[in-house]
């Protein structure tokens, strides 16, 4: 159980003074939180999208458990929804015109040969089970404008789990948070994710924040990966 | 005693072409915003173009698709509808074809406007494209809709060239309001359309009130 990444993408961007090139080999295993540290512009976040289905990278391999995601070789390219890649984005795009627990339903599909009740009754426990989980169960009926930004990631975090992501990307999740509140939800979040045990690739610019947070770190800089043992020759170049 | 057909033709028309024009223009407004290139260009101006092109050109196109040897004409014929020129159906078909620009203007504008983050965290999620663009993109774009939707209804019930076109001026059948003030101003009945403009006014004033509220519910 483990997700594997091998990406090569080369961004022609006018923002770039050469075209931005990002080649990257790593793999997470379950339960374990891999930590992606690199400045801004670096391509953590690129990393994250090619994963989730985002960005397409013009060559390489996502696998997660037996699933192959993408591989340019064999043409294969699952689209977002069907990756089962769970995204935490930097600004928790919650949908403004739902209520918190029809956000963390909308995740939540109707199986095949499910009535409409039964999909119902499901989604309800299991919106349920996270919202508590995340001590959010107080907030079912409001809207994300009327909840603290502390609160709103925790509702982005239960939307995530209800979808049952077999990976869990977090973009730079306490970014948006106050120095103090950072503190409070870190442990809890980084033990909450160890008990639904997946694995998570954790990006952020913060040495501190990775370092308490993940099991492990690779550091990342101008699209390359740079910490010994992780970095491998780009065998995708050959393809 | 005064005629108020041509009141309940014109509104049977603008309340009909809206709502045809509300669901098409935003159907078709979702598949064309992710099209890109010279593809979407063309496509862009086909649909834009009823709104730039004088009212007679568009009458006569109608008329050519929708008369009797006219290929839209011949389908409608087949399922039973005949000599759709010339019927009250006539004045649907028009009012649809110069409001549809609006609708799909404004509803195109208002996806565009929406975060895109959004739509990814819906994909992410595992949610369709369809269940996005229901529980996603409507919701986020409706006070722009509904505004294009107010636009739409304005400009059907002003329509006169093509109506004039392709429904003629038939009294109690095809007659709409514009059409009214028209043939009664050239008759030199000016208390007649002295009314209909009032009526006119009165409803263009209510419409475009809405519309400017719903804008203001947009930015507030």
């Amino acid at each position: 159980m483990s997700l594997e990444a091998t990406l090569y993408l080369r961004l022609a961007s006018p923002d770039f003074y050469r075209p931005f090139v990002l080649e990257a080999q790593f793999s997470v295993a379950q339960g374990e939180i891999l930590g992606l540290l690199g400045p801004s512009g670096s391509g953590k976040s690129m990393t994250l999208k090619c994963i989730a289905g985002i960005v397409r990278p013009e060559r390489g391999h996502v696998r997660l458990n037996d699933r192959v995601l993408f591989d340019s070789g064999q043409k294969i390219d699952l689209p977002s929804r069907e990756r089962r890649v769970g995204y935490l984005f930097q600004s928790y795009a919650l949908f403004p015109h739902m209520s918190v627990i029809r956000n963390v339903a909308s995740g939540i599909g109707r199986s095949e040969g499910e009535s409409y009740r039964e999909w119902r009754q499901r989604a309800d426990r299991c919106c349920r089970q996270y919202m508590e989980m995340l001590h959010i169960e107080q907030l079912a009926s409001r809207y994300p404008r009327q909840i603290s930004g502390g609160q709103q990631q925790r509702v982005a975090l239960a939307r995530l789990f209800a979808s049952q992501p077999e990976a869990i990307l977090l973009d730079e999740p306490f970014s948006a948070l106050d120095a103090e509140l950072k503190d409070a939800i870190g442990d809890e979040l980084k033990r909450t994710l160890l008990s639904y045990g997946c694995p998570v690739i954790f990006v952020s610019h913060n040495a501190e924040e990775v370092s308490r947070f993940c099991s492990r770190t690779i550091r990342i800089r101008e699209g390359r990966l740079e910490s010994p043992g992780e970095l491998r020759a780009p065998a995708v170049e050959e393809r | 005693m005064f005629d108020f057909a041509p009141l309940y033709i014109s509104l049977r028309a603008a309340l009909l072409s809206s709502a045809i024009v509300f669901v098409l223009g935003t159907v078709v407004a979702r598949l064309c915003y992710t099209m890109k290139g010279r593809g979407a260009t063309i496509v862009e101006t086909i649909l834009t173009l009823p709104l730039v092109l004088p009212p007679t050109v568009l009458g006569f196109f109608l008329l050519v698709l929708f008369g009797r040897n006219g290929p839209l004409g011949v389908l409608l014929a087949r399922m039973g509808l005949r000599g759709v020129i010339f019927s009250w159906q006539a004045t649907v078909i028009a009012a649809t074809v110069v409001s549809f620009p609006l609708m799909y203007r404004s509803a195109r504008g208002a996806f565009r406007q929406i975060d895109q983050e959004l739509l990814w965290a819906g994909r992410t999620l595992g949610m369709s494209e369809w269940k996005i663009f229901v529980h996603v993109m409507i919701p986020e774009a409706w006070p722009v809709l509904m505004a294009g939707l107010a636009l739409s209804f304005s400009r059907s019930l002003g329509e006169f060239g093509a109506t004039l076109m392709i429904a003629g001026n038939i009294p109690g059948k095809t007659q709409t309001m514009p059409m009214a003030i028209y043939f009664a101003t050239a008759g030199g009945d000016m208390q007649t359309a002295w009314i209909w403009v009032g009526i006119i006014v009165a409803i263009s004033c209510v419409s475009l009130a809405l519309t400017t509220h719903f804008d203001a519910g947009r930015k507030g």
